[in-house]
């Protein structure tokens, strides 16, 4: 008896749209898909690569834990687009010799050191919503929802990629970015990663990452 | 047969826009203004340009200050400043400059276009006269609108109010018949004697022999029939657009927000927008100056970063612009001035190089950009080949093409570089920590800036990290492999 009555209220939950399958994304089918260059990290994405307007959080203890490299083969493939690459507010300089040797084309990327946050949430929407922009990484102090929210749409909008680095300890809040992951370094070539949040799946267990492929000696 | 002859070169086809109350009109800087009433006072303290609310106060052009006064006490008043009112009318023949190539400025109020060869690009003259009827409604300016095969027909359709957007003969002839001859701005006294003889349209007039109105009437009134057929020339002198661009706006009351600015400012642009488009130029900045009633004009200025002429993209940048600004006091005038442009060939020659596509693309977010932030924050990487880190790289302007940069040198090198070395404790050197190294960077001699260095790579703390210790056997850090 109560279990009728339980798939009774599942059902009405369905119907309200308050509970999705995670088999039944249509959105997943028509999506364009990027290779992440890692099979590791293929076979853990729900669209098997990343998936054009999707934000990706990223969170990292430190600087030095692998938390950019592993987007390394995926902006080499970027970069080779006629559109620019925006880095927005790196903590560091970018080394140039660095992304030549990972294959990206360093005539794309355009940085822009904003002033303050405000500036900085800016220009990530512009940069998104400008079309002109095949990908849009930036680095925050701070994120709260509403902007995260307002930047996951401008990335759906244009169909175009976003990474976020948002400050260290933000990772335990909730977030409207479509896939969140925690990166730490376990080894001098090796990152344990772990998706706090995948639209699609279930967040993950911890997996290990090789991070050096991307010397072409 | 002469006759005949200059009759078929004459005719042609002509718009008149005939802008009524245009002096009045252009000091209102919102449609609230206009609920007040407000009159334009010639120097001699008569009424010579009234807003409807005046009219309904029984106020009547011609009317001395004084009785207008006492018909309405709570008038606005303003004087005429002529060199304003000239400047209007520029301001409006600049616009007019996008609909046509040759635009004749009728003072004090009213414009002319040779709309013949324009008619196939605006496909057709109802769209062509749809389109500058919304222009005119979009600025908030009022107007009258006439076609038709010479200019003082237009004309005199204009001011009557009575055009039709067409260029048949046979449907101008009983508009042009049917006009009212107190319409048409005689001189007062041609007007006069023409009603003592009960003349009151123009087909009454049509129907005297020509010679007879020129001996009995007035010579001129016989030469503007000439006229009105196309049979005489009718004086006009061509509008020569300045080169320099120089415009403003004069606000009825203060301006005490830079929101209050926009209005005023895109309808600025709008006429700079035509008269780049008639010379085919573009701007890459405009100098904006408000007048403050107290307190010294403040400057702004707008840069682009990229040459631009699209009225659209000019009020977006100035938008982006504004947004950052704050108006130190109220404003009484605003001024936009343009002393250099740029010529649109050159931006055509560089589409054609390879990158054209993303650069051309590009010039719109970047544009965007540098509406917000200073040039210094928006850059470009290069590797220059130096084996030095601190020189490996280069800084570019995003706008500028460059050449292709250096290849690289083989190694493994740390994604993020700090831009100064930070002094570490020595570390341990273990063959648990050190991943890679030691390698020697040794370069530099020909410049005074010499490294020698033993570059590491050192797993530490769960980070990897880029280290080395220099020819003193100091360490630093130089960069994570993030």
């Amino acid at each position: 008896m109560s279990s009728i009555h339980n798939t009774n209220t599942l059902g009405q939950h369905f119907l309200r749209g308050q509970v999705w399958r995670g088999d039944q994304i249509p959105e997943l089918s028509r999506a364009t898909v990027l290779d992440t260059g890692h099979p590791e990290l293929n076979r853990e994405l729900p669209a098997q690569g990343w998936r054009a307007g999707q934000v990706c959080e990223i969170y990292s203890q430190s600087a030095g834990c692998g938390e950019v490299s592993l987007l390394l083969p995926a902006l080499a493939k970027l970069s080779q687009q006629e559109r620019w690459i925006m880095l927005i507010a790196p903590p560091a300089i970018p080394y140039a010799p660095a992304l030549s040797m990972a294959g990206i084309n360093t005539r794309h990327l355009l940085m822009v050191h904003p002033a303050n946050h405000k500036e900085a949430l800016w220009c990530i929407e512009e940069g998104l919503r400008s079309g002109q922009c095949s990908a849009v990484l930036g680095w925050l102090n701070a994120i709260d929802n509403t902007s995260v929210r307002r930047i996951q749409l401008a990335c759906e909008e244009q169909q175009n990629y976003c990474w976020l680095w948002p400050g260290q300890n933000a990772g335990h809040k909730a977030s409207a970015a479509p896939l969140r992951m925690n990166v730490r370094r376990h080894s001098a070539r090796e990152a344990a990663v772990q998706f706090i949040k995948r639209r699609g799946s279930w967040p993950s267990n911890e997996f290990l990452l090789p991070l050096w492929p991307v010397q072409h000696n | 047969m002469a006759s005949s002859a200059q009759l078929t070169a004459v005719m042609s086809s002509w718009m008149y826009l005939w802008f009524p109350d245009m002096y009045l009109h252009s000091l209102m800087t919102d449609s609230a203004d206009t609920r007040s009433p407000c009159v334009l006072l010639s120097e001699r303290q008569h009424v010579l340009q009234l807003t409807d609310t005046a009219r309904t106060a029984g106020v009547q052009p011609g009317m001395s200050l004084a009785s207008a006064l006492l018909l309405c006490p709570e008038l606005v008043i303003h004087t005429l400043d002529s060199t304003y009112h000239q400047q209007l009318l520029t301001q409006r023949a600049l616009w007019a400059c996008r609909y046509s190539a040759q635009v004749y400025p009728d003072s004090p109020q009213g414009l002319w276009l040779e709309i013949g060869s324009m008619l196939k690009l605006f496909g057709g003259l109802r769209n062509y006269w749809r389109q500058i009827e919304q222009e005119c409604l979009r600025q908030h300016w009022p107007v009258q609108i006439a076609t038709a095969t010479t200019p003082l027909a237009a004309r005199w359709l204009a001011l009557s109010d009575t055009g039709r957007p067409t260029l048949q003969a046979k449907e101008l002839r009983p508009l042009i018949d049917a006009l009212k001859l107190e319409d048409l701005q005689l001189p007062h006294n041609q007007l006069l004697n023409l009603q003592r003889l009960g003349i009151c349209t123009l087909a009454e007039l049509r129907r005297l022999p020509l010679a007879e109105t020129g001996r009995r009437i007035s010579p001129d009134l016989m030469h503007q029939m000439q006229q009105l057929d196309g049979l005489r020339q009718y004086p006009m002198t061509p509008f020569q657009p300045p080169l320099t661009f120089s415009d403003s706006a004069l606000f009825s009351h203060d301006v005490e927000h830079r929101n209050g600015l926009f209005f005023p400012l895109s309808r600025l642009l709008n006429s700079l927008s035509g008269f780049l488009h008639h010379h085919q130029l573009s701007v890459r900045w405009i100098d904006l100056s408000i007048q403050h009633r107290d307190q010294p004009q403040t400057h702004w200025q707008i840069h682009f970063a990229r040459p631009e002429y699209r009225y659209n993209e000019l009020i977006q940048l100035c938008r982006y612009q504004l947004e950052r600004q704050q108006l130190p006091a109220p404003a009484t005038a605003l001024n936009l001035n343009v002393e250099r442009f740029c010529p649109r060939a050159s931006e055509q020659a560089e589409l054609d190089n390879s990158e054209a596509g993303h650069q051309k693309q590009s010039i719109n977010l970047l544009n965007r950009l540098y509406s917000r932030l200073t040039e210094r924050q928006i850059n470009n990487l290069q590797t220059t080949g130096d084996p030095r880190p601190e020189y490996a790289w280069n800084i570019a302007t995003p706008t500028k093409h460059h050449t292709d940069s250096a290849p690289t040198r083989k190694g493994q090198w740390p994604l993020w570089l700090l831009a100064t070395p930070v002094a570490i404790p020595e570390p341990d050197l273990s063959p648990q920590t050190v991943v890679h190294g030691p390698v020697r960077i040794d370069s530099g001699w020909w410049e005074h800036v010499q490294i020698r260095r033993d570059y590491y790579q050192l797993f530490q703390h769960q980070q990897l990290l880029w280290v080395f210790r220099d020819d003193q056997g100091c360490w630093f850090l130089h960069g994570y492999f993030s």
